[in-house]
């Protein structure tokens, strides 16, 4: 039996380290990592579903193809790398590299990943995507602000007299963060929790605010109007460091509490008593979720709720703090998230950044000379994923030929013509970066791929000899089949990092170099003007929005959408998933059998819907049937259905939800999304 | 140092790792899930928080499953303070799932025996944790030192003086947060109660049929052996046998390991399961031997009094499982039952009437006091009350022919067994918490402050 240090790599804050014990070429058991100060107990039960998902019997580990009849078959890899060729080079020749779509998405970090796109440019190029599912309204909004993204260690919140979890629900995405909290707690501080659901993260709180969807940017705003009209206010801070706080003053000045919780739907006495919290417990730090800036307002929102860290002097010291994305583990990226994402001003005429990740579904049938003729996907699982399930099955299937990186069947894969199989983490060495906690980590290879399954790298090393890419032409873009040599280019990339040294990495999380605990600690702002910017010309620039945070109505909410769909559907993150993996493992299937819906009491009793009973929900754009579970302090209007569920297992939320960016970062605004409800009879 | 979990409520987040680490460790020979999170409040109710156990074996020091365990399956480690469990000894009688308020050994009906948790022993031999507490993200559950453990009086954990080996943590602050949330609407607060108490229950008519109609017997058996001091012949000798052969049998099938029943006469030391079964088969050990040989009448006061040890037994058993030791809710006594078999069988009025109207009156008592009002057992009730109580009453009044007293006594006490199976409260971690709950929002609900 060895134990193996390693770290794992799926888009989550928590990014683990932890040791697995291998047996004769199996995961058997699991350790905690006690040198990662974030996650010092050990990965959540989805880490521990590694045991079964390393070794699922229902993995993908073999090239399979479609047949007529709709299944899939085993087939050789020459075989699939045979029709693969043959379609390439009739796509390119044909109509132009452009008439191929490259997608890949989140499904597993790593410094590796960057190979694929390698490949595509050698092949000549490629069209892909631009702008990001997650979060990159807030990342814009934090880099309009302050400059860069990054936050205060994870275990300084221990540190904070008020924590405010903002839509954020850590208790389900971020479980350690809850170690930082109830610390905190222990010591006496406050814990507020704003969230139209009353979240589990919210049970140990003190205050729970249940604002209607999107209307927390009204909520932010009119805080800061009553922190500013009590003098709960830090000028020495504000004169140092913020540019735009009188224009800010100005438009804020009549907003009162009353008005936002008349627009938000929550008691004003709740807003009285947090504006005092904001304004007088010290030090505050703030952790936004993800999901608000989700919605077609989200930039704004998020720019509105920092202003309070601002106006309050609560950044850059322990415990005060704007928790929303901690980018300095990334030290290998040249460029850094939210700016990665957008479309390059200037083509360099190898790809066409022509499709939004948000609006995949509507470009990829809206692209022209040339039409796009195929896919590849990695990583990814659009059709579960991407905002209009429905519209992206369609513009999937219009297509001519679709390759699916996998390792299990997903709805996505099972749209392919060919399927070649996935590696999974243990498979393959890469390091990994986190966006919460401030480690560079080493994923190391300790088993050997399973069945015929080939990391990515070596699929398209495979892939470009059979394009009849000479071995040197191939060298300049690809590494050779092996670990080794993948180790050999990531040593490489080490060597600007003399703080990186490969054994430390095998042992476990090495800080990034240059790392600050606390973060603007030098208040050093990367700015164009070298502030934090509370005004910001760059956002009217970049994205015609006010240059000052501004609450705006939602796009799909206003009163004339909810008369035929009443009910807001918010679609959480589950602590069963990320995204749509990990559902379909036993050991996860045991908590989480069937899809539910959460629906509140009052709106259930409206419908004559009983809990446990079938229902049909339901927009212009899907539909599905699915298990109501009762929810007796939901927020009434809101239902709830996690994030992840595949369309193949009852239904994906994105049945529901519309192609359409948010107001800056080119996020997806899939948030923005109503339905109605009914008994199935 | 005594080691055992601690559990602290204040960083349970409900995850469900424990589970899953449990399953890891011991996946070879684990069927069903050893340890379980038991969520209280799990429909948020606005006026309560939310809060879990994690609970599985707590290795207690004066272990229920293993004093009631009539087989001595299970056995006291006093090097590590573990309850473990032999499943060669086991009979599969599945009582341990009944006397356990934690719901720790689970039955696996396709083995016929239980399993449990073994506390990792492997590991905490070689000085680590149990794998739960080992890979618990959040440090809630904890393996460590508990020399000074109390009580525990924590609402919803089942403590009962039998010293689990667990120290409990109690929330820092027992109320919700202060929230928007309405107060509910009547509707909604009927909602909630439905929602609530669907209860599953451990016992059911389905599985428990064979005890229902031991116990049955084992009352008529006994009242036809008293009877028989009063010159009253009710059964033929051959018909008491094959009776009497009938309860062995269809409580032997009733086992998951019906070839290992022998072993249920080993603890009469602590079990009222083994003292049951070993009362009855001298009972109806000696009731043979004196009915095919007539000669040795003289064993007849013996055989009556281990019949009536074999209804004192019965009744024990379920006591304990309910820690309730007056069995008078519902009358539901087996020892009753025989006493008024005899009686009427027998012919005492001076002791079948008053039994009748005492036991009646506790019933009626009993059926009032029941909250679960289906059609079924409105109507079950009223033929218990009707068929069991009065008829026999206006019948011994009128001294109509004993045997049709009898059958309708009969068919009383056999509908007050069923109901009693029905209502038998096998106390779990999740019905506990569910009966706390009622008691909370029995009080004011907390509204808006």
């Amino acid at each position: 039996m060895s134990l193996h240090s390693t770290v794992c790599p799926r888009n989550c804050y928590s990014t683990c380290s932890f040791k697995v014990h291998v047996e004769n070429g199996r995961i058997v058991n699991m350790e905690p990592h006690p040198a990662n100060r974030a996650t010092p107990a050990g990965v959540c039960l989805k880490g521990l579903s590694y045991f079964e998902r390393a070794h699922s019997p229902d993995r993908i580990l073999y090239p399979m193809k479609k047949t007529t009849g709709g299944g899939f078959e085993r087939i050789s890899w020459d075989e699939a790398l045979g029709t693969i060729c043959g379609r390439l080079n009739y796509f390119k020749d044909n109509f132009g590299p452009h008439s191929i779509l490259f997608y890949e998405s989140s499904g597993m970090a790593g410094m590796v990943n960057d190979f694929s796109s390698k490949f595509w440019e050698m092949f000549g190029g490629a069209t892909t995507t631009y702008g990001n599912l997650c979060w990159p309204a807030g990342l814009e909004a934090v880099r309009l602000t302050l400059g860069e993204n990054k936050h205060n260690v994870p275990w300084d919140i221990e540190n904070a007299g008020l924590i405010i979890l903002w839509g954020k629900n850590p208790v389900e995405t971020n479980i350690q963060q809850m170690i930082f909290i109830e610390k905190a707690q222990a010591k006496g501080a406050k814990l507020v929790v704003i969230d139209p659901r009353r979240s589990l993260s919210s049970e140990r709180a003190d205050m729970l605010i249940q604002p209607r969807p999107g209307t927390d940017a009204i909520i932010a705003l009119a805080i800061a109007a009553e922190l500013i009209r009590n003098g709960w206010v830090d000028p020495g801070f504000i004169d140092r460091n913020v540019l735009g706080f009188e224009d800010f003053k100005c438009t804020v000045k009549d907003l009162t509490l009353e008005k936002a919780a008349d627009v938000a739907g929550v008691p004003v006495e709740l807003l009285k008593q947090l504006s005092f919290y904001v304004g007088n417990l010290k030090p505050m730090t703030i952790a936004p979720g993800y999901g608000m800036q989700r919605f077609s307002n989200g930039g704004q929102t998020i720019r509105s709720i920092l202003a309070l860290n601002i106006l309050t002097g609560n950044i850059g010291k322990p415990g005060a703090c704007f928790h929303y994305a901690n980018l300095q583990s990334y030290v290998f990226d040249r460029v850094k998230e939210p700016l990665s994402y957008y479309p390059s001003m200037d083509s360099d005429g190898v790809f066409r950044r022509g499709v939004s990740k948000a609006k995949l579904a509507a470009d990829m049938v809206r692209m022209k000379i040339p039409e796009l003729k195929m896919i590849w996907v990695e990583r990814g699982n659009p059709v579960a994923q991407n905002p209009d399930s429905n519209a992206t099955l369609k513009a999937l299937r219009k297509l001519d030929f679709r390759v699916v990186v996998e390792q299990f069947l997903t709805d996505t894969a099972a749209e392919a013509d060919i399927i070649l199989p996935a590696k999974n983490m243990f498979e393959q060495t890469d390091i990994i970066g986190s966006y919460w906690n401030p480690y560079v980590q080493l994923k190391p290879k300790i088993l050997e791929p399973d069945g015929e399954v080939k990391p990515e790298t070596e699929i398209y090393y495979l892939l470009a000899q059979k394009l009849g890419y000479s071995k040197e032409e191939i060298s300049k873009w690809l590494p050779e089949p092996g670990d080794e040599n993948i180790q050999t280019y990531l040593k490489q990339r080490m060597k600007d990092f003399p703080e990186l040294q490969w054994e430390e990495l095998m042992d476990g999380p090495v800080l990034a170099p240059g790392l600050e605990e606390i973060a603007f600690s030098d208040q050093n702002f990367k700015t164009p003007s070298g502030k934090i910017e509370l005004k910001s010309d760059l956002a009217k620039t970049l994205w015609g929005v006010n240059p000052l945070p501004t609450y705006e109505e939602l796009i799909e909410g206003e009163e004339r959408h909810k008369k035929e769909f009443p009910l807001q559907l918010l679609s959480p993150n589950t602590k069963n998933r990320i995204h749509s993996q990990f559902g379909n493992l036993d050991i996860i299937r045991q908590f989480a059998p069937t899809p539910t819906l959460e629906m509140s009491s009052s709106d259930a009793l409206e419908r004559g819907i009983a809990d446990g009973e079938m229902v049909r929900v339901f927009n212009a754009r899907g539909e599905m049937k699915v298990s109501v579970k009762l929810n007796f302090s939901i927020r009434k209007g809101c239902v709830s259905y996690y994030n992840g569920w595949w369309l193949s297992e009852g239904g994906s939320p994105n049945l529901f939800s519309r192609g359409r960016e948010t107001d800056m970062g080119h996020g997806s605004a899939f948030h923005d999304t109503l339905v109605e409800i009914e008994k199935v009879k | 140092m005594r080691k055992g979990f601690i559990f602290d409520l204040n960083k349970c987040v409900g995850c469900e790792a424990c589970v899953v680490a449990c399953q890891i460790e011991n996946h070879e020979t684990q069927r069903a899930s050893w340890r379980s999170i038991t969520t209280f409040n799990s429909f948020q109710h606005p006026g309560l928080s939310l809060f879990y156990f994690s609970l599985a074996c707590n290795h207690c020091d004066d272990p229920l499953c293993m004093n009631g365990c009539p087989a001595n399956a299970f056995s006291i480690d006093p090097l590590y303070h573990t309850v473990d469990y032999d499943e060669d000894l086991c009979i599969g009688c599945r009582y341990c799932t009944w006397t356990c308020p934690y719901d720790a050994p689970k039955y696996v009906t396709a083995r016929g025996t239980i399993e449990k948790c073994t506390l990792c022993k492997e590991r905490i031999i070689g000085g680590k944790k149990p794998n739960c507490a080992n890979l618990c993200p959040t440090g809630a559950l904890d393996f460590g030192d508990i020399e000074n453990r109390v009580a525990i009086d924590i609402p919803g954990f089942i403590d009962k003086g039998i010293w689990p080996s667990i120290r409990v943590v109690p929330l820092r602050k027992k109320e919700g947060p202060t929230s928007a949330t309405r107060q509910l609407t009547e509707n909604e607060s009927a909602l909630f109660q439905e929602t609530q108490f669907r209860g599953e229950r451990k016992t059911s008519l389905r599985s428990e049929w064979p005890l229902i109609l031991f116990t049955l017997l084992a009352a008529l058996l006994f009242a036809d052996a008293a009877a028989k001091l009063f010159e009253v012949q009710v059964l033929p000798p051959l018909a008491f046998m094959a009776l009497a052969i009938a309860g062995l049998v269809v409580s032997t099938a009733h086992l998951g390991r019906p070839g290992s029943a022998w072993r249920a006469l080993l603890n009469i030391r602590s079990s009222w399961l083994s003292r049951e079964i070993v009362a009855y088969t001298i009972f109806i050990g000696l009731s043979g031997y004196s009915l095919l040989l007539p000669t040795s009448g003289l064993l007849a006061i013996p055989c009556i009094l281990l019949g009536l040890a074999t209804l004192v037994s019965i009744d024990m058993v379920y006591a304990t499982v309910e820690r309730r030791y007056v069995p008078i809710e519902k009358s539901g006594s087996v020892a009753l039952t025989g006493i008024l078999f005899f009686a009427v069988l027998a012919h005492i009025l001076l002791l079948s009437i008053p039994i009748l109207i005492g036991s009646g009156a506790i019933y009626i008592r009993g059926a009032l006091k029941t909250k679960r009002r289906s059609l079924l057992s409105l109507f079950a009730s009223g033929v218990r009350i009707a068929v069991g109580f009065v008829l026999p009453l206006l019948l011994l009044c009128v001294h109509a022919n004993l045997w049709l007293v009898a059958m309708f006594v009969l068919i009383g006490e056999s509908i007050n067994r069923v109901e009693f199976y029905l209502d038998l409260d096998v106390a779990t971690p999740r019905r506990q918490i569910e009966k706390e709950l009622l008691k909370e929002l029995a009080v004011p609900v907390r509204g808006q402050s």
